[in-house]
């Protein structure tokens, strides 16, 4: 069973994805936690097997922001590192490159299309 | 009966008031019969109270001519004068009583007042030099006696050759001098004192200084109902109050001086007369308009000056022929001072009738170029006015353009704002038409509990897709706010609030503009602070205002340091804080700061150090002139190279 942390400053997101997500939950192929800062998302990470968790962040949240959270996650965790798809509205080369640069695994962009996701999560 | 009470009941009889050269007592009693009266008493008392009453009648008589032009007749009365109170007999009656000192002085008292009258009728026509001797003469007879009316009135008088003459040092040393003496023992005329210790200051342009001389010269005036007193402190205060431009108050006291003055048509005192007056009134309609009022004022003062000029001519022709005829008759003795005191005919009274065509011309250049001024102005009035509406069109474009600038600001990041509701929207009820199907579904197996739970899920979707749908329709309404006319209404508003929502529209503003920008947002609110009164959409604009710039600077520095290769964190920083009776919003971002040379003009209206195009150079001058409004203040605190902060204060 897959873990899958949503990192997102939006509190609905939890509901959204709730039930978006009810069936493979329901069916216990995917578990969700939800963190809604970036601050607590590394908190969340500290007693957990890194390898197994898939992390879905946000990247404008206020305080820390998705970019801080992903070159945390991908410095301290070396070996292996969670897998961390990056969401955000502005699905721009210039935040595309950023990711990459700082080791995103995917890159998402707002509206989210939960099709699409599905099958990157199955794929991961 | 014993003699005071005789002189009590003379005093009576003729009403008498002891001291006052110019007492108007006598008006109706013939100088002829009270000779006879005098000529057939054997009683010295009584001559000399009758001598004392035929030389306040000369006084009188001869003063009021000369005030009003008639120098003939005044002359005449002032020789008669001389010859009686001068004789051998008048001098030797007052002597006659050395138990009673006060009766001497009396005779030298009276015969100083002559002189000073004497002084002032030479002075009308034109004999300065013959005037200062008389006053002169008169200052020396009362000064040894102590005879406080008569010192002053030679001071005023000789304070106003100097005044003439514009010695206004002189003029000040003497008019200190002379108010160094009460006003109860100078009597009725002390408001002449005050006016001329006005007029040097006046002419010294100490205002202030005047104008309580003339106001104290006006109430004593009042006071002692000396109606020529009240005429010139009021003019003079009315030309006082022209000067420091207080029109509406230079008005009321030329009315005060019209009125009295109209009762006075044909009085000149010191120089003026009712002419000057209209002249006057001319000049406050010249400024005050209606133009019309200041032409016909212009107008009376014209042709009254010339019908009093025209009879001051022939006044003086008729002092002329009666000093020639004195001259024919007289001894040589005689002659020779007749001689000094018609030396106006060599030049005074050439210049006065030069100084009557130079007036009428002056009078008359005056009244054209003042026509031509009015033209003149009224076009120039005209243009101004047609700049100032072209400016204030202007300005509303501008502050309209700085709107509409922050506003493409804003629209990006509102798009930005609503983008995330309206997923939450598209989402929610996507889903919740997906649970209706599954709780069909559910009620068709009969699980009944679970269609409940199903719908449960509904009714909370529901309740998200509603508020999300206004907080979209909430930004929308803010975005509209932000462009309309501000109402200038304050109403309580949650400052945190609004600096949150100003930061983040103002960031995905710029975001949308620039997506490679990224800046760290730290925001740190007082929760102390709870609601405050403000005009909310002018604090939002200053808020925005500030925020943006602060993007402004750290984009810039972000710029810089790529091309330099160095490393660079961009932070814009928004607190707030409640400190005793006021709040502070503090917004702080680590840029390049602001230069020295530059920090004290950035208030000012389009100052800018943004590219031609970029900025309106208002966003700041506007700001200034919005917490202004709110009795609060704008500080800035920059180190180059470092930071900038932007503190605003409100009251609480």
């Amino acid at each position: 069973m897959k873990k899958i942390l949503v990192v997102d400053d939006e509190t609905d997101v939890k509901d959204l994805f709730l039930q978006r997500f009810r069936k493979e939950i329901r069916k216990g192929d995917l578990d969700f936690m939800f963190a809604f800062s970036g601050e607590e998302a590394l908190e969340r990470l500290k007693n957990m097997d890194h390898g197994a968790i898939l992390i879905l962040s946000d990247i404008n949240m206020p305080g820390m922001s998705g970019f801080e959270l992903l070159e945390r996650i991908k410095t301290k965790y070396v070996a292996p590192p969670p897998v961390v798809m990056m969401v955000t509205a502005y699905g721009d080369d210039e935040n595309f490159k950023t990711a990459q640069k700082l080791g995103a695994d995917d890159f998402l962009t707002k509206p989210l299309d939960f099709n699409l996701l599905k099958e990157k999560l199955r794929a991961n | 009966m014993n003699r005071n009470a005789f002189i009590l009941t003379l005093l009576l009889i003729f009403g008498i008031r002891q001291g006052s050269g110019q007492d108007f007592s006598f008006d109706n009693v013939e100088l002829d019969s009270m000779l006879g009266v005098f000529n057939n008493t054997k009683n010295d008392s009584v001559k000399i109270v009758i001598a004392e009453g035929m030389d306040d009648n000369f006084s009188y008589l001869g003063f009021n001519a000369t005030n009003s032009g008639q120098f003939a007749k005044s002359y005449k009365i002032y020789r008669e004068a001389f010859e009686f109170w001068e004789s051998e007999e008048i001098s030797s009656l007052f002597k006659k009583f050395p138990e009673n000192p006060a009766i001497e002085k009396s005779y030298y008292l009276r015969l100083a007042n002559l002189y000073f009258n004497f002084g002032h009728l030479m002075g009308a026509t034109g004999n300065n030099l013959e005037r200062k001797i008389n006053y002169e003469k008169a200052y020396e007879l009362a000064k040894k006696r102590d005879d406080v009316v008569n010192i002053v009135y030679c001071l005023s008088g000789l304070t106003l050759i100097h005044l003439e003459r514009n010695e206004v040092d002189s003029a000040r040393l003497l008019m200190e001098q002379a108010l160094t003496y009460p006003a109860e023992q100078v009597g009725f005329n002390y408001s002449t004192l005050l006016y001329l210790d006005g007029m040097a200051k006046y002419e010294w342009k100490n205002y202030e200084a005047a104008r309580r001389a003339f106001t104290m010269g006006v109430r004593d005036a009042t006071k002692r109902e000396n109606i020529i007193g009240q005429a010139f402190n009021n003019f003079a205060l009315s030309k006082t109050f022209s000067e420091i431009q207080e029109l509406d108050s230079s008005y009321f006291y030329a009315l005060q001086a019209l009125e009295i003055m109209n009762d006075l048509q044909e009085i000149q005192v010191f120089g003026i007369d009712i002419s000057h007056v209209y002249e006057h009134f001319s000049d406050y309609f010249l400024q005050v308009g209606p133009q019309d009022s200041a032409l016909f004022y212009l107008q009376l003062a014209y042709d009254k000056r010339t019908e009093l000029n025209e009879k001051k001519l022939g006044q003086m022709a008729a002092f002329q022929q009666e000093l020639l005829r004195r001259e024919k008759n007289a001894s040589r003795e005689e002659k020779e001072r007749i001689e000094r005191e018609s030396r106006f005919r060599t030049y005074s009274f050439l210049s006065i009738l030069g100084g009557l065509s130079v007036l009428g011309f002056i009078l008359y250049r005056s009244y054209r170029q003042k026509q031509k001024a009015n033209i003149l102005l009224a076009s120039q009035k005209e243009e101004i006015q047609k700049t100032l509406t072209k400016l204030k069109q202007t300005q509303a474009q501008l502050i309209q353009s700085e709107k509409m600038a922050s506003l493409g600001e804003l629209t990006a990041g509102i798009a930005h704002e609503i983008q995330n509701p309206l997923n939450f929207v598209n989402n929610f009820s996507e889903l919740s038409n997906e649970l209706i199907d599954e709780m069909n579904e559910e009620m068709e197996k009969g699980d009944i509990e679970e269609a409940k739970l199903i719908a449960a899920d509904i009714s909370q979707n529901l309740n998200k897709i509603n508020h999300h749908g206004k907080r979209a329709d909430a930004i929308v309404k803010g975005m509209l706010q932000h462009s309309r006319k501000s109402t200038a209404d304050k109403e309580p508003t949650d400052i945190n609030k609004l600096a949150d929502e100003y930061l983040r529209l103002a960031y995905h503003g710029l975001r949308a503009k620039d997506k490679s920008f990224n800046a760290q947002l730290d925001t740190d609110f007082d929760d102390n602070i709870g609601l405050i009164q403000v005009m909310a959409q002018d604090m939002g604009r200053v808020l925005l205002n500030l925020i943006t710039n602060a993007f402004y600077a750290v984009k810039e520095k972000q710029t810089q340091s790529e091309e330099a290769g160095n490393e660079y964190s961009p932070i814009v920083s928004v607190s707030t804080e409640k400190v005793d009776d006021h709040i502070i919003i503090s917004v702080k971002d680590n840029g390049n700061g602001i230069p020295e040379e530059v920090v004290e003009k950035i208030f000012q209206p389009f100052f800018t150090t943004k590219p031609t195009g970029e900025g309106t150079g208002l966003g700041l001058s506007m700001s200034y002139d919005i917490v202004k409004a709110h009795d609060g203040k704008i500080e800035v605190s920059t180190e180059e190279n470092d930071y900038t902060i932007f503190k605003i204060y409100l009251p609480y």
